[in-house]
């Protein structure tokens, strides 16, 4: 995503006006309401979200292109997996942010913006609107307008699901009673530990389903993934390798990925994830102990079927969630994910203060 | 024909510096799945440069040195008097200064050769270049050579292209704020980086990068070095996010 100055001020409403504003020529903007933004005390406004593309033309979808060895070629851009998630990953959002989901416009039906790109001001409309009151949710952005994708379904913010965990039925995490506690008591107090807030990676699977899509690269030996929102990235070997960090003490953000092929669908097993990302940006943390297997199959030229089945003691039992990724911007030759500084710019942690579970009052201090 | 084709040795400064020489005749590089040479693997300059790249002594938080650039002769990073005086100023607060302190993007050529490796994955329309220090990422763009020339990014803006088995990278639409090492040394906006990448054997490749700004430096500057491959059966690129351990440590230094 385009940024003016190659600075851009962390997971704020006014980044995503910066964004915004400087949209190129080359990518239609639809009015990129955003509930990702920092939980700022007192709530905030937003909700759906939509990136930049949208009010083309889809490409129509073809047959399954192979690489050369004959797997199913990913490679290319893709729309998040489904439009839940980024706020709450359950039906209900307990925050603020959760309105425009499912709400959205159809698919790609949104008003796309002015080639060029106008000012941003819907974002910061959207995003930083007035925020109601601490769990209450503020009044909600219009929805995703379909992705960044060429509208079709299943993008971002387009596909109206209601609910990504299908296994438990009730679309809730199956936290055990103690580990439900620990979430609600994010939700209400933990705003601060919001992963985002802090630039970091957002883990397996929650990365799958972050916003401004998603690049893949596949070589015989590798599948990476790199998006551009906090251009996190997870890179997948496929050389039938064991997993090579075998302490269960050793913790990432993106834990060890090890992947194969099944047929034609890509099976990657992920452990010693840390316990510093949640599933969404409310307050469902993700367990340290969390075994993620996902599985990845392509239908067609344009679409992903994604299931991922999480496992953990702090689970009463396993958890599987399903989405879709769909390609996005097949039909913009001149598309490129572009440069998203984060930390760089990041004037959110410093707003924490003591009593609001941050440590901004705690200059001086030093914890290395 | 590609595998018939050895790099020209560069002339200017040949023998000094970090590289072992230029590159090796009669090492040809493996072929990637569409014929070019095969950069893949995870690589790491074993040397100073990330530093100082000029020689330079030890001091806090640094490792003495020698000179990594080889154009001029004299080892020496060609500033302009008033960039020269700026760079001392950075070396004596660049524990608040450097932008690695604070967990930033290192920007380029500084990417290639931190304590951290990088792994590289290659198609004939991207190479991407991923780092361990802070999740960097690099998307070389081999098939639109056209810079945006009105952004700024802190690891610029990268077009590839081959010349022969070389990797040529040309960087621009830097921002103003990265150094290329940490005693330092600086740049404007106006940078403009030409990378060459050039595998000179199983395990090492030569890389050079030549500078261009003339709001910062007299004229242009070449470095080189060597990067070395990952020779583990099963080479494994962790992370380091660097802020999660260093947040408390952004409030101690303040704003850059």
């Amino acid at each position: 995503m385009k940024n003016d100055k190659g600075i851009n001020s962390s997971v704020t409403s006014s980044m995503m006006a910066l964004v915004a504003a400087a949209a190129v020529a080359a990518i239609f903007v639809i009015a990129p309401v955003t509930g990702q933004d920092a939980p700022a005390p007192g709530g905030k406004g937003g909700g759906g979200f939509g990136g930049k593309g949208g009010g083309k033309q889809a490409v129509p979808a073809g047959p399954v292109p192979r690489t050369a060895d004959g797997k199913p070629d990913m490679s290319g851009f893709w729309g998040g997996v489904q439009p839940g998630g980024v706020t709450s990953i359950e039906p209900a959002a307990p925050r603020g942010g959760g309105g425009g989901r499912g709400k959205g416009g159809p698919p790609g039906a949104g008003p796309g913006g002015p080639p060029g790109g106008g000012p941003g001001g819907p974002a910061v409309a959207g995003g930083a609107g007035p925020g109601g009151a601490p769990g209450a949710g503020g009044p909600g952005g219009p929805g995703g307008p379909g992705g960044r994708g060429p509208g079709a379904p299943g993008g971002f913010g387009g596909g109206g699901r209601a609910n990504s965990i299908v296994d438990p039925a009730d679309g809730k995490v199956p936290y055990t009673v103690a580990a439900r506690a620990k979430s609600d008591d994010l939700i209400a107090n933990g705003m601060y530990h919001e992963p985002e807030l802090h630039c970091f990676m957002s883990s397996v699977p929650h990365n799958m389903w972050v916003q401004f899509g998603q690049q893949t690269i596949q070589t015989k030996d590798y599948v990476v993934f790199t998006w551009e929102f906090m251009h996190s990235r997870r890179i997948i070997p496929l050389d039938n390798r064991p997993h090579q960090i075998t302490n269960p003490n050793v913790h990432l953000f993106q834990g060890e990925s090890v992947g194969h092929w099944e047929g034609d669908t890509l099976v990657v097993d992920t452990t010693n994830q840390n316990d510093k990302t949640w599933f969404d940006t409310s307050g469902h943390y993700k367990p340290e102990d969390a075994h993620v297997v996902e599985r990845f199959t392509m239908t067609d030229s344009n679409t992903i079927e994604y299931e991922a089945t999480v496992t953990s003691a702090e689970f009463t039992q396993p958890m599987v969630v399903k989405g879709r990724q769909t390609r996005a911007n097949a039909n913009d030759p001149n598309y490129e994910q572009m440069e998203f500084a984060c930390i760089e710019g990041n004037e959110d942690v410093k707003h924490y203060t003591e009593d609001k579970g941050g440590k901004a009052k705690n200059v001086g201090a030093r914890t290395q | 024909m590609a595998g018939l084709w050895f790099a020209p040795l560069p002339a200017a400064g040949q023998g000094k510096g970090g590289g072992k020489g230029g590159p090796k005749g009669g090492y040809t590089a493996p072929r990637a799945g569409d014929g070019k040479a095969d950069l893949q693997g995870i690589w790491q300059a074993w040397n100073t440069a990330g530093y100082g790249l000029e020689a330079h002594n030890a001091a806090t938080g640094i490792h003495a040195g020698k000179s990594f650039v080889v154009d001029p002769a004299d080892g020496m990073i060609p500033y302009l008097p008033a960039a020269r005086k700026k760079q001392q100023e950075n070396f004596e607060k660049r524990e608040q200064l450097d932008t690695m302190n604070h967990c930033y993007m290192t920007g380029v050529p500084r990417f290639t050769y931190i304590d951290f490796p990088f792994q590289i994955f290659q198609t004939p329309k991207y190479i991407e270049f991923i780092s361990e220090y802070a999740h960097m990422v690099r998307n070389i763009y081999m098939d639109k050579q056209t810079h945006y020339g009105d952004l700024e990014f802190w690891n610029g803006d990268s077009r590839g292209h081959w010349e022969g088995d070389t990797l040529v990278v040309d960087v621009a639409d830097f921002n103003d704020q990265t150094w290329f090492d940490a005693s330092g040394d600086h740049h404007s906006n106006a940078l403009k980086v030409v990378e060459r990448y050039t595998r000179t054997g199983p395990d090492v490749m030569q890389y050079e990068a030549t500078m261009t700004d003339p709001q910062t430096f007299s004229r242009p500057w070449t470095i080189r070095m060597d990067l070395h491959r990952d020779t583990d059966q099963y080479p494994t690129l962790l992370e380091y996010e660097c802020h999660s351990y260093f947040e408390d440590d952004a409030n101690r230094l303040g704003s850059r």
